[in-house]
């Protein structure tokens, strides 16, 4: 006997998040490659590379997940919904695709860093692990309002995504590294406070958009 | 017998009401045409018969219960719309496959060994990216969806586009043997009426937002004439009934009367003959102000 709509839907999810998990997961050993091609001799190459790596690693997650949330709401959630899903099986499907991929590719980090005793930026792997829900939700939220605005919506966000990137980089280039020494002395509570006090409520915008969705 | 169905129905789109006020019933265990001008409305009264989308007003129920969010009705329901090559985001690269494979996990009762026959019937590449596909080819991944998807109510929104002729008769045949071995109901819609309108238990046509007929077929059609001849004795002979689309020649004169009742005879002086659907639908749009 089949399983539910509503277990069909999770296991489709579920396996979303994997195949994002994929997808970073082929951009980091690109990288691995890269750096190992690049830095081959050195003798910092595997401690130079595992920091690097840490960070890409999460920062791909981060990014693609975010990614994946704003294509859904024009691409594969009107494909599943023109199939008989249900929106608020989809809804909950993105969250499930968030956390599958959240927490295993975060696992999988932690585990690395852990074996390779390099554990010294845990709490900025967390973090961002922490980070990337508000703002899958976000990006989902604004992949339901984007068919509105077309192109000129995504010139848009790929000019905030380029000037953060900007001010980021700008900032790590900056001696002390203003921007992670007050990332450091932020109170951990109130960093997880404020992370899902943002994920609540992109999530609750998404759901309204959800719940009116169109199959394009 | 269920029966899948549409009151009052209105859908707006910002200032524009694309369906007024429609009412529609589907009853299982027919093959329905569905038939109308590009924009009349079709794929919009589809979209929410099925849930896909919300409807500005009224309800849309399968066997007295809401279809919108409710498992039990999507579950009977497959609506297998056109597949675009194209997003917002630039080309569909979803693999044939991915897509097959998607429609296999959400549709209930999918069967993936008819699917895989058609795929081999059709030669589909399912290793093929959407975008890649030609006209023809999207057709035949819409109906080998709509196929194995084995749903009791199938709607096919225009399968036939792209499709050779070979493929079409193909379909046809595919559509009548499925009907014939399950008892399936079918809503097709499309353009080329005369080559589907044999399959046809029940037309339903759409003009301008607004059911404009939802009948019989064969019922329809015996009521349907064409009249020619001199043009004082057409006006003589059809006098009383509606007439469309009427073509003067000089002196002569041909009209499409639809009555409400079969006709025996509309008199010596005029030329009667029977009309075909697609011709029936045509004088209906060129002309649906002329009432009797």
């Amino acid at each position: 006997m089949k399983k539910s709509l509503a277990t069909r839907s999770n296991i489709y999810y579920a396996v979303t998040g994997l195949k994002l998990l994929g997808t970073v997961g082929a951009c980091v050993l690109i990288m691995v490659a890269e750096f190992f091609i690049m830095y081959y001799g050195d003798d910092e190459l595997f401690k130079y590379q595992m920091n690097t790596l840490v960070m890409l690693a999460m920062m791909f997650l981060v990014m693609f997940n975010g990614i994946f949330s704003l294509y859904s709401a024009n691409w594969t959630d009107s494909m599943v919904l023109s199939m008989g899903a249900r929106r608020k099986d989809i809804f909950r499907g993105q969250i499930i695709k968030t956390v599958v991929a959240m927490v295993l590719g975060t696992g999988v980090v932690i585990a690395a860093m852990y074996l390779t005793d390099q554990m010294d930026h845990l709490r900025i792997v967390i973090g961002m692990a922490i980070a990337a829900f508000p703002i899958s939700a976000l990006f989902y939220a604004l992949g339901h309002k984007i068919r509105k605005f077309g192109k000129m919506g995504f010139v848009v966000i790929i000019m905030a995504a380029t000037i953060g990137g900007i001010l980021f980089g700008l900032n790590a280039a900056t001696p002390g590294n203003p921007l992670a020494a007050f990332v450091r002395n932020l109170n951990t509570g109130a960093i997880i406070g404020i992370a899902v006090v943002l994920y609540l409520l992109f999530e609750l915008w998404a759901y309204k958009l959800n719940k009116k969705s169109m199959v394009h | 017998m269920s029966t899948l169905s549409g009151k009052n129905l209105v859908k707006k789109y910002g200032k524009d009401t694309v369906l007024k006020n429609v009412s529609v019933d589907i009853e299982t265990g027919k093959i329905y045409g569905l038939i109308g001008r590009n924009g009349a409305g079709k794929t919009t009264l589809l979209s929410l018969l099925t849930a896909q989308n919300p409807a500005t007003e009224g309800e849309i129920t399968l066997d007295g219960q809401p279809v919108w969010e409710n498992e039990e009705a999507l579950s009977h329901i497959c609506y297998s719309r056109e597949i675009s090559p194209l997003t917002i985001f630039g080309p569909n690269t979803t693999k044939v496959k991915a897509y097959l494979a998607t429609a296999k996990a959400f549709y209930k009762n999918w069967d993936q060994a008819y699917a895989d026959e058609l795929v081999k019937l059709f030669n589909i590449n399912v290793k093929k990216r959407i975008n890649k596909l030609s006209k023809g080819m999207l057709s035949a991944v819409t109906i080998i969806v709509a196929l194995a998807s084995k749903a009791e109510i199938t709607i096919l929104d225009e399968p036939v586009a792209g499709l050779d002729v070979v493929a079409r008769e193909q379909f046809y045949k595919l559509i009548i043997d499925e009907y014939a071995a399950t008892g399936r109901t079918f809503i097709i819609s499309t353009h080329i009426i005369e080559e589907a309108a044999n399959l046809f238990e029940r037309v339903i046509m759409v003009d301008d937002g607004k059911i404009v007929l939802q009948e019989n077929t064969e019922e329809l059609l015996s009521r349907a004439y064409r009249v020619s001849g001199d043009s004082a004795a057409v006006d003589s002979a059809v006098s009383g009934f509606k007439s469309y689309n009427p073509e003067n020649l000089g002196n002569h004169k041909a009209v499409t009367v639809l009555a409400n009742e079969p006709v025996d005879s509309f008199g010596e002086s005029v030329q009667v003959e029977p009309v075909q659907l697609q011709n029936l639908f045509y004088a209906m749009c060129v002309d649906t102000r002329k009432e009797a």
